[in-house]
């Protein structure tokens, strides 16, 4: 296979080399140092020699090196040294590929590198980020899809990775947002022309590749999206126990088993409690089919203070 | 129990009824709130329940894909998770896969919900915003699936439903499932004779006090006039009638034409005739 | 294991731990359970890094808080079994 020399991208602070093209990610632009994160494509087994199955699609071994196969997809091999090595499937699509290395497989290099993934879109608001998290349906992807059409830069989707040590802070991931046609439509745009999510989904793939954050951002609030339930109205509220900031945030770790199986539980108990104690977490109650438009100017004000 | 304790029906056919008297029976014969304790017998292919237990989204993945995924991430539930839940989904294998969504493995007992499909014709159509003949066709389609994410995010994975006949022959043809098969109609003539035979099934407290309460608390007036005062979450976006429409036998008598009427005696002969359907 | 003022306690190895706010929080990994802490339940618990008499636990809580002896005793007393219940501290006879 032939490839054309790529340009080393920015993925969270990481430099990363790879054999497929990754456009939703800046270029690199700092230090000349060796890459961080290497993607090359070569065969892969279908098994791990000594990996224990965590999830249907995933294997760990001892060292922390994963395994996920994705059947139409491909077999991604992750190496905690960072070398990343993936056998797609003939008929993937070079979407396909990109989602699951920039979903599951970043998911899979922050575990190994001991760094907490919350499962939230986020954006810039007022310098610093602003994370969505919540159940799938919720409008995380939504939320942020509008208030980038305002102008606030995707800082992520799916995976908002948090960086070690204190004051908590953001690692921008890339600014492509995961959308169903519905959300797309209501927000008066139109999936032509988008790459879709999978083969023959109504699910697309929104780039804002003007809109990239290079450098890493003060984690300015978390809101956590919830429909009401009964008794409860809709509205924005802060979260003020310690306990239940946690269980959300534990709930709203992306891979949370992964963490677990490589036994970074101290260091994700380090990132949440720092959130917990520095960061305001609210809960934001919505019908999740209601438009999000009137929560916008809500969020950004509670936000600036 | 050690499984899943399943109440299995194709849609349209009682399901939510036996979900109710269920929420309700759980806490001792309580009123219920529609939209707050029938979780208390979720959906086994509710999607925050499956990308739990599958380690991802589902909504990243195709249909084959979800198909494969189905009966490892059953497994999973049945061992870390083990309870009541409600499907739809048909006990055959899915094409592509190698196993249906919930093998025989992770599955402790089966209430099987069967209902005249002259009457789920009605009851589709309005609950899906079809007209009478497409939901006639769709009952005689092997290939049905509900659960599908388009143009949104649907709140249920992927199921494969197939024909009504071939769902209903796949559940009570199964031989490897410990079974209890209700006739929608039965339940309707003699609720107390049938709820005790249920509550028996699932080891529930079967006195005749306890399930007349249940009843009580989950019959079709209690369940319409709620869902008139407070809506009902679980009901269909493009749904030309409430949810808890009539909640009858034989409405399709008076409503489902003729020939469409024939249509499904036609296609579904041979399983109509099971369950003294004329 | 029944609990007297001379039973001596101990923390278990290795829950983590860490303050927000006001509140000690505890984290015990194998079960995967927080536990919350507020400032009283918390100056006990620092108590129990190394193993000490439950008498001489209460007798130092007493210098440093006012109250009666047998109140401060028994909110001694009910605090350890829920340790001890949540598998947080070892007592020994």
């Amino acid at each position: 296979m032939s490839v054309a020399p790529l340009t080393d991208g920015l993925l969270c602070g990481w430099r990363i080399r790879s054999a497929i093209a990754l456009p939703e990610l800046l270029e690199w632009q700092g230090d000349d140092r060796p890459p961080d994160l290497t993607v090359r494509l070569g065969d892969v087994d279908e098994h791990l020699p000594e990996g224990r199955t965590l999830s249907p699609f995933l294997e760990i071994d001892g060292t922390g090196t994963g395994l996920l196969q994705v059947p139409e997809v491909g077999r991604f091999l992750v190496r905690p040294s960072g070398g990343i090595t993936i056998a797609p499937q003939p008929e993937a699509s070079a979407a396909e590929i990109r989602l699951f290395l920039l979903g599951s497989v970043l998911g899979l290099v922050c575990h190994q590198r001991a760094l907490l993934p919350l499962h939230a879109s986020s954006v810039v608001i007022d310098g610093g980020a602003v994370a969505f998290c919540g159940p799938s349906g919720m409008g995380k992807s939504t939320l942020a899809l509008r208030f980038a059409r305002r102008g606030h830069a995707v800082v992520s989707d799916d995976v908002c990775v948090l960086d070690s040590g204190g004051p908590a802070r953001v690692r921008p991931s890339f600014p492509r947002l995961k959308l169903w046609r519905d959300a797309i439509e209501d927000a008066s745009l139109s999936p032509e022309g988008l790459e879709r999510n999978r083969r023959g989904q109504e699910k697309y793939h929104f780039l804002e590749p003007e809109a990239g954050v290079r450098d890493s951002l003060p984690l300015r609030a978390i809101f956590l999206l919830r429909r009401p339930e009964r008794g409860e109205v809709e509205g924005i509220e802060r979260l003020s126990a310690p306990l239940d900031i946690l269980a959300a945030l534990e709930a709203e770790t992306f891979r949370l088993p992964v963490g677990r199986a490589l036994g970074t539980e101290k260091a994700l108990f380090q990132a949440r409690t720092l959130i917990a104690s520095t960061v305001p977490v609210y809960q934001l109650r919505r019908q999740p089919d209601a438009p999000p438009e009137r929560w916008l100017d809500a969020i950004a004000a509670i936000v600036r203070g | 129990m050690s499984g899943l304790a399943l109440i299995a029906s194709y849609p349209k056919s009682g399901n939510t009824w036996l979900r109710a008297f269920l929420a309700s029976h759980l806490h001792g014969g309580q009123p219920i709130d529609l939209n707050g304790d029938l979780v208390r017998i979720r959906n086994v292919t509710g999607r925050s329940l499956q990308d739990r237990h599958a380690g991802l989204e589902h909504s990243d993945l195709t249909p084959n894909e979800v198909a494969l995924l189905r009966p490892l991430s059953s497994r999973r539930i049945a061992r870390q998770q083990p309870g009541l839940y409600k499907t739809h989904d048909s006990n055959l294998v899915p094409p592509g896969a190698r196993e249906p969504a919930i093998p025989a493995d992770a599955i402790d007992r089966v209430v099987y919900i069967v209902r005249d499909p002259r009457d789920v014709a009605i009851s589709m159509a309005h609950h899906f915003g079809w007209s009478l003949a497409a939901s006639v066709d769709r009952m005689g389609d092997t290939a049905f699936c509900i659960g599908l994410s388009s143009p949104g995010l649907n709140m249920n994975i992927e199921q494969w439903v197939s024909s009504w006949s071939a769902h209903v022959e796949s559940w009570l043809d199964a031989g490897d499932l410990h079974l209890l098969p209700l006739r929608y109609e039965d339940l309707l003539a003699d609720p107390p004779g049938h709820f005790t035979q249920l509550c028996r099934f699932l080891g529930l407290d079967d006195t005749r006090h306890a399930v007349s309460r249940s009843l009580e608390a989950s019959s079709f007036t209690a369940l319409a006039d709620q869902e008139a005062r407070t809506g009902f979450r679980e009901r269909y976006a493009a749904s030309t009638a409430p949810f808890f429409r009539k909640g009858g036998a034989g409405g399709w008598r008076g409503e489902l034409p003729p020939e469409l009427a024939e249509r499904v005696a036609c296609t579904h002969r041979r399983v109509m005739a099971r369950f003294a359907y004329r | 294991m029944p609990l007297s003022p001379n039973s001596e306690v101990v923390r278990r190895p290795h829950p983590l731990e860490a303050a927000i706010g006001d509140t000690q929080v505890l984290l015990d990994v194998e079960q995967g359970l927080y536990f919350g802490l507020n400032a009283v339940a918390s100056s006990i618990w620092q108590r129990l890094e190394q193993p000490i008499r439950v008498g001489d636990l209460c007798h130092s809580l007493m210098a440093e808080y006012e109250g009666e002896e047998a109140r401060i005793e028994a909110e001694v007393f009910a605090f350890l079994a829920q340790l001890e219940a949540q598998n947080l501290i070892d007592i020994r006879a």
